[in-house]
């Protein structure tokens, strides 16, 4: 099992548009992905769930992951996640 | 915060009638400027910023719901509408599907928590089992705002 824990940077938080960049590449890969946010689990790879969260800047976004290209995922959104999806 | 504040009757078209993406936007700014919601002076610059926004990635996030938003710096107060189209409207979504329900919504920049917190109220409405099937039998705006509150308190 592979997790990470990222913080949110970006002012805006997990809104529509870093939403749909994150579950694109997430989809790209098999492996499953599970995303946490203050205490809530949700598919990762479901844009209505991800928006369930109402994740905002600071949060942090746990990432949880298992499988063939889980590391790859994980890393790839991370890198997303970092770049505060190309916002500020 | 109570989300449903934002939505009287006169906020919900029960009866869209254009079938196209820019059509069907156009068609619910002009709705909201001849019901007194949006000032006839802002109907241009919402359309466009909408327009750009759907540029940057399709809001029709799947399920047959779309969620066309924009912040616009110094707007004031909020516009929120919702509409209905029994026909469907080609959005260019992210799962293919044609979109039913639209949820319009301007406001001004400032307030991301307040954003986060409309989206994820209105998330939990599409991803109810029976929303979509209950807003597209509603007979009237009226039953619409009744779904709304229905399920969405």
């Amino acid at each position: 099992m592979h997790k990470i824990v990222v913080v949110i940077p970006n002012k805006a938080g997990l809104h529509a548009r870093p939403i749909s960049q994150f579950v694109e590449i997430a989809s790209r890969y098999q492996a499953p992905l599970a995303v946490s946010c203050n205490g809530r689990e949700v598919d990762g790879k479901s844009i209505l769930q991800l928006m369930t969260l109402a994740a905002a800047c600071g949060n942090e976004l746990e990432l949880e992951s298992d499988g063939v290209d889980a590391e790859e995922m994980l890393k790839s959104l991370e890198n997303l996640i970092r770049a505060g999806f190309h916002e500020d | 915060m109570n989300h449903l504040d934002l939505f009287k009757e006169k906020n919900i078209i029960a009866e869209l009638q254009e079938t196209d993406k820019r059509g069907v936007l156009e068609e619910m700014v002009d709705y909201a400027v001849s019901s007194e919601l949006l000032a006839k002076t802002k109907k241009k610059a919402v359309i466009e910023a909408i327009m750009a926004r759907e540029q940057l990635g399709s809001t029709g996030l799947g399920n047959g719901i779309a969620i066309p938003h924009v912040k616009i710096k110094g707007f004031q107060g909020d516009l929120s509408l919702v509409g209905r189209s029994t026909r469907g409207v080609d959005f260019k979504s992210i799962d293919g599907e044609h979109v039913s329900i639209f949820f319009m919504i301007v406001s001004s920049t400032e307030d991301a928590e307040k954003h986060l917190s409309i989206l994820q109220w209105i998330s939990g409405l599409a991803r109810h089992r029976d929303f979509k099937s209950f807003v597209l039998g509603a007979s009237d705006a009226k039953e619409i705002l009744g779904i709304l509150k229905e399920i969405g308190s």
